[in-house]
């Protein structure tokens, strides 16, 4: 560090009044108000300004093509309560995020603590776990597309072990089609979770599990008293992204069943695509697009809130 | 018709993400000499660009191919935001997010009246050209849906392609005690599952009433209360009966060819199109295309055949002299008959020279004899009511729906008009 | 907890066949990858004599060269702008606690929230006016903005967790703002700025849906594009899909390989405290 902590005033540049020494945090800070602004151009200008603007178009009944269409009001949105893909659509986002949210963080947890032991492959593991992470969503996609095929190496290899009655139509089949899909993400992002957790728990000091050791608690009573506290950091961020991730989760389901079969694996993010694109239900689709923010703002208000409140009690 | 479409491309077992950009050495687009084109025909329209090309010299053409759902995501986007290319590719008829009614109706396309193609156009394919009573899209390739057998295993199975229904049943039931069954079927891409019901109700709907469409548009008859539903339980009994391989539903469409190429089927149940990628993945086979049996009777067999996608000219096209230009050459005996050799399909015009591949002479002879209808959808009003039957037979299959519901959410679509 | 016990041996063996899952679809694609067409032997076998032909078939037909050089300018200028506005911005975010700084916070926080499709027409029409359609230009204009949210959520986290004893002395010692912002903040940044650079990397690398629509027209391809349109040509032939495969994560993967040890430090960073 090239500068001390000192208490030594120097030459100011900007001349700082004498006077605010103590009042002065926030003025001095509040000098780099302007630091905010290219950050706030690029994100107003691309997101925020044509996110509102997108907006309108829930409100027409425009098919994405005619330039002559009008304003309808709220009819989009009493259509939606009643079109059952939509509702469908709804269920399978909220079942999808949740499968994934417990069973991602779940194992990217356990993975966590493994890779936090005294294992000797500890740091090859925590590289090559996190890995599937980097890869291009779609290539996954592709990859299980031809694994998980009724004569895929998935079905192949539980043949191979004598498991044939485990074998399934997996992405053929309404109801393992769902899962698959939950399968993949979670086989690609648990590394990721488990990133996360880890670094929450390498900021517990070893101090204290030793002495909660020499107390005589055992491996579970120290996680729980002594590790679980302390990962609420991570375990927030963790939840927040999963969760996020999950009700937006598009490429995955539509590379590997466009949603199908029938609708049994629509999200409200492939619905969006199909019905803009595909139906000419332009207007309609941004209905969707809409909900889809609201249901993924209250989640993660709420999550986010009632982990503040955990954070704060365990802290 | 845009899944079949995507077929043709060859792309379509994963259409959504099948987009590359076919114009490798990119200019400004600005020059008098280059013509923009946006196409779906992969595989195919390389050879007709350079052939273009080289039939004008000094003329460069910047052209991208896609999928089909891609292409219909980009191609809407841009006609409405006026970045459209000069010329693109557009389906015939309506039902499709980028059909001719479509695109001609809030005006995005030239009037192609003026050509002179436009006139020599077979009725059949006019109707489906044209948009209130003119011409907007250059057709120049038609296919027909049937069952394609693959003819060494035929042969090796001691078997015979059926001519009748009740024969077609008994032919499952011994190509399934040869563990070979009668036909692939890759239902995993949502659009395969129509062919079967297309070649099905050919016969079974359109064979006692060759006006079924006209009493549809008149609201004088439905798909639940029609022969559509006897259609649909002949799928069912076929499959009940053992006629494809397990686990369709798991199946795609390529993984369905490799089954029909390599002989662990007897055939197929396709479009022409598929033809070309059997040969590609056995180069050896003999492959032909005959009416899938739907009633007792041979001799009433019709058989789905229909124009593919063509191409129509922006209304407001940067260049649309060399936009013309194209069509025109798309039109012409060369340029169309380079096209549907690559196709594997056969020309919309007569006399064009072309010479039928054998294994279409059956699908040459139904055409010339009148006995083919248009692919169903082309003449439904709007795009949802396909999609309402890709997912309910998806469904049907997966026992998550009867054929009844899925035929009457096709009503319900179908009476929501256009 | 760092002696090895019978009961760490167990451990290790647990966590050796987790990996073995993760393992199993690479070894699939890699094996696959370096088989020849004419191999039909099960995907799961060791492909007996691999051969690299595939690769160079896939890149030479899928013209994948123009396609990586594509995506290393757009994910290279993409990821060094927002890391450099995201930084700058999250420091008044966390050190000022006035409500319009939270106000402003939550408002990048709904960037997170945001779905894709309701921005994507509007900002079409916004390239289209900009004349950026089919330029890398549009696709690196898109990534700044768009991963500005996360970018600062990550670097926000960090900076409320640090001290700021040194940036109080920095000012005593009359740097202005920015200078000690530079010269003390960001370079006890750096554990998260490479967590941040990774993620980053990964995230505009990986997009798929906006460079189709933004460079359609244009011969200008990234990767994941380029990708796909490979596997729409050559839908059948597997060994060679798996090959491009291959090529297209090799980048990616390579940036996260040499950095992968500062990754968990830069996420330990903005857990502590």
């Amino acid at each position: 560090m090239m500068i001390a902590p000192t208490d030594q005033p120097g030459k100011p540049v900007v001349p700082v009044p004498v006077s605010a020494r103590a009042p002065v945090r926030r003025s001095r800070t509040a000098s780099t108000g302007w630091f905010l602004l290219p950050a706030m151009l690029l994100f107003v200008f691309v997101v925020l300004v044509p996110s509102a603007r997108g907006v309108y178009y829930a409100f027409t009944d425009w098919d994405g093509l005619d330039p002559d269409f009008s304003f309808v009001g709220l009819d989009n949105f009493t259509d939606l309560t009643r079109d059952d893909d939509a509702v469908q659509a709804i269920w399978h986002t909220l079942l999808i995020a949740l499968a994934i949210t417990v069973i991602q963080n779940l194992i990217g947890l356990l993975l966590a603590l493994g890779v936090n032991s005294a294992i000797k492959s500890r740091n090859l593991l925590r590289v090559f776990l996190f890995a599937p992470a980097v890869i291009t969503q779609i290539v996954t996609a592709y990859l299980w597309r031809n694994l998980l095929g009724p004569d895929g190496a998935v079905n192949g290899l539980l043949g191979g072990v004598g498991l044939e009655s485990w074998q399934q139509n997996w992405l053929g089949d309404p109801d393992t089609a769902l899962w698959s899909v939950v399968g993949v993400t979670v086989w690609q992002y648990a590394g990721y979770s488990m990133v996360i957790f880890l670094a929450g728990l390498q900021s517990v000091p070893a101090e204290i599990h030793e002495a909660a050791a020499i107390d005589g608690a055992g491996p579970v009573r120290r996680f729980w008293s002594v590790t679980r506290p302390l990962l609420t950091p991570a375990l927030t961020i963790n939840l927040m992204l999963s969760s996020i991730g999950g009700l937006k989760l598009f490429d995955q389901v539509y590379a590997l069943t466009g949603g199908g079969p029938g609708h049994a694996t629509d999200t409200l993010s492939t619905l969006i695509y199909k019905d803009a694109f595909t139906l000419g239900e332009f207007g309609y689709s941004i209905a969707l697009a809409v909900v889809l923010t609201l249901v993924v703002a209250v989640v993660s208000t709420g999550q986010y809130f009632m982990l503040a409140r955990n954070e704060k009690a365990a802290s | 018709m845009k899944t079949l479409r995507a077929a043709l491309a060859a792309t379509a077992s994963v259409t959504l993400l099948a987009a590359c950009s076919g114009g490798t050495e990119a200019g400004d687009g600005k020059d008098s000499q280059t013509l923009t084109l946006a196409s779906v025909d992969q595989g195919s329209v390389e050879d007709v660009v350079k052939a273009f090309e080289k039939a004008n010299p000094g003329v460069k053409v910047r052209y991208t191919t896609s999928g089909a759902d891609q292409y219909q995501q980009q191609i809407r986007t841009q006609l409405s935001s006026g970045t459209a290319p000069d010329v693109m590719s557009v389906w015939p008829g309506n039902g499709n997010p980028a059909a001719t009614h479509v695109l001609a109706e809030p005006g995005y396309l030239r009037d192609l009246s003026d050509r002179p193609w436009a006139a020599k156009l077979p009725a059949a394919t006019k109707s489906v050209a044209q948009y209130d009573g003119k011409t907007y899209n250059a057709l120049f390739g038609q296919n027909g849906i049937g069952a394609v057998y693959n003819q060494q295993a035929l042969t090796a199975s001691g078997l015979t392609a059926p001519t009748t229904w009740t024969e077609l049943l008994t032919f499952c039931k011994d190509a399934a005690a040869r563990k070979t069954p009668a036909f692939a079927l890759g239902l995993q891409d949502n659009w395969v599952t129509q062919i079967v019901q297309y070649a099905l109700v050919a016969t079974t709907v359109y064979g006692p009433d060759r006006d079924f469409d006209q009493k549809m548009q008149a609201g004088q008859a439905t798909f639940a209360d029609s022969a559509w539903s006897a259609a649909m339980d002949k799928y069912r009994t076929m499959e009940k009966e053992g006629c494809f391989q397990k686990n369709p539903l798991g199946t795609n469409y390529e993984a369905s060819q490799q089954l029909a190429a390599t002989g662990k089927t007897l055939g197929i149940v396709q479009g022409n199109w598929v033809i070309a990628l059997l040969k590609e993945k056995n180069p050896k086979g003999t492959f032909t295309l005959k009416p899938l049996p739907a009633d007792d009777k041979a001799d009433d067999a019709l058989m789905p055949a229909a124009a593919g996608a063509g191409y129509g000219v922006n209304a407001k096209a940067k260049n649309e002299e060399l936009a013309l230009k194209w069509v025109d050459f798309v039109m012409s005996p060369k340029g169309m008959n380079l096209y549907v050799k690559k196709q594997g399909g056969l020309p919309t015009l007569p006399d064009t020279g072309y010479t039928v591949d054998p294994s279409l002479t059956e699908l040459s002879r139904f055409i010339t004899d009148d006995r083919t209808v248009p692919f169903m959808d082309q003449l439904w009003p709007n795009a949802k009511v396909q999609q309402t039957m890709l997912s309910g037979l998806q469904e049907i299959f997966s026992g998550q729906a009867e054929p009844k519901d899925v035929l009457e959410a096709m009503d319900a679509d179908y009476e929501a008009g256009s | 907890m760092s002696r090895y016990r019978p009961r760490t041996l167990a451990l290790e063996l647990v966590m050796a066949a987790a990996a073995l899952v993760v393992a199993f679809p690479v070894y699939i694609l890699v094996n696959l990858a370096v088989r020849a067409p004419s191999d039909t032997s099960s995907p799961i076998r060791p492909t007996t004599s691999p051969t690299f032909d595939n690769f160079s078939q896939a890149w030479r037909q899928g013209a994948l060269g123009g396609a990586l050089a594509n995506s290393l300018l757009v994910t290279t200028v993409s990821v060094v702008v927002v890391l450099a506005v995201s930084a700058l911005a999250a420091y008044p975010l966390a050190r000022i606690t006035t409500r319009w700084s939270r106000a402003t916070y939550l408002l990048i926080m709904l960037g997170l929230v945001l779905p894709f499709q309701l921005a994507s027409l509007p900002l079409y029409h916004t390239m289209r006016d900009l004349q950026l359609l089919g330029s890398p230009w549009a696709l690196i204009l898109f990534h700044c903005g768009l991963q500005v949210p996360f970018t600062v959520f990550l670097y926000t986290g960090f900076l409320r967790a640090m001290p700021r004893d040194f940036e109080d002395a920095a000012r005593i010692d009359g740097c202005t703002p920015l200078q000690g912002f530079r010269h003390v903040v960001l370079p006890m940044l750096r554990p998260i700025t490479v967590t941040a650079l990774v993620l980053n990397t990964v995230a505009v690398w990986n997009d798929f849906f906006t460079p189709l629509l933004y460079l359609s027209g244009s011969a200008q391809q990234t990767m994941p594009v380029a990708i796909a349109g490979f596997v729409g040509q050559y839908v059948t032939d597997w060994n060679l899909i798996f090959a491009a495969l291959v090529i297209s994560i090799v980048p990616v993967l390579a940036v996260y390989l040499a950095l992968q040890r500062s990754i968990i430090n830069g996420f330990a960073g903005g857990l502590r405290g």
